[in-house]
């Protein structure tokens, strides 16, 4: 388990699976890292918790390149809205050798209107799906904490497959002097 | 299902707050100035969305400089009129 802050991108390699956790899903770190991989190559952003934002990748790679377009053309995002959803996109995606960023991956099994029995069913199914993607390319995984303790489990069902586990702790609220006058 | 993309409004709105410390350090009056810019932007919202630009700012810096320009040809206009007046 390391911090993050740490550079993810030689921890990347074929046949790891890498979880990001952190309270917003390490939404900036892995905006940081799809743009960072799209200089490199393609990559397929698979988001589950709406936490994909094209606009602050295209501001990131501009900083990099002026050929912004082409490397756009080479990041492919797709979408769940239902953890039914995430696990048909994980099913229908093809193993490919370039890296998976999988957004915010729990979000939509937190659901509490999906039972605990049929969200643990689906999540064993999509767990499956990412050890295929696993053997051709790296997979990066972001999670944010449940918004039930009830489906804390889930947490640690993917934890468990994890190969390298990178968190960023909340910032500690800092003490301020009150003002005297 | 909701929006999956940010609205070029919150997009330049978001844009105007990271520039709120450039803002800050300027003269009260040159942030009248700052201010109109991102308002005559606004006024071409419609036109900055349909540009479909993956950089919107680009696109916001021309609407302002259009908005600029036209009251450059506005001015231009009044000041031939003023000129043939006198003559």
């Amino acid at each position: 388990m390391y911090p993050i802050g740490m550079d993810i991108l030689p921890v990347l390699k074929t046949g790891k699976l890498i979880v990001l956790y952190s309270p917003h899903a390490a939404c900036e770190e892995s905006m940081t890292l799809i743009a960072e991989l799209g200089l490199r190559g393609p990559v397929t952003i698979m988001d589950g918790g709406n936490r994909y934002k094209p606009y602050q990748v295209a501001m990131l790679i501009r900083r990099k390149t002026v050929e912004i377009n082409t490397v756009a053309n080479r990041l492919c995002s797709r979408r769940a809205f239902t953890c039914y959803e995430m696990n048909t996109l994980l099913g229908t995606t093809p193993s490919a050798s370039h890296p998976h960023v999988i957004l915010d991956l729990l979000h939509t099994f937190y659901d509490d209107h999906v039972p605990a029995h049929e969200v643990h069913r689906l999540l064993d199914s999509c767990l499956k799906q990412i050890e295929r993607l696993q053997l051709s390319a790296p997979v990066v995984v972001t999670l944010a904490p449940p918004l039930v303790p009830e489906r804390t489990f889930l947490l640690e069902l993917v934890c468990q497959k994890a190969d390298e586990m990178l968190i960023k702790e909340e910032p500690m609220p800092q003490a301020v002097q009150p003002a005297l006058l | 299902m909701g929006r999956t993309v940010i609205t070029i409004t919150q997009q330049l709105t978001e844009t105007e707050g990271m520039l709120s410390p450039f803002r800050r350090t300027l003269r009260r009056g040159d942030q009248y100035i700052f201010d109109g810019l991102f308002a005559a932007a606004r006024r071409h919202i419609a036109a900055i969305g349909q540009a479909e630009s993956l950089l919107p700012f680009e696109t916001a810096l021309l609407a302002m400089l259009l908005e600029q320009a036209k009251e450059i040809a506005v001015l231009q206009q009044e000041l031939e009129q003023l000129r043939t007046k006198c003559e």
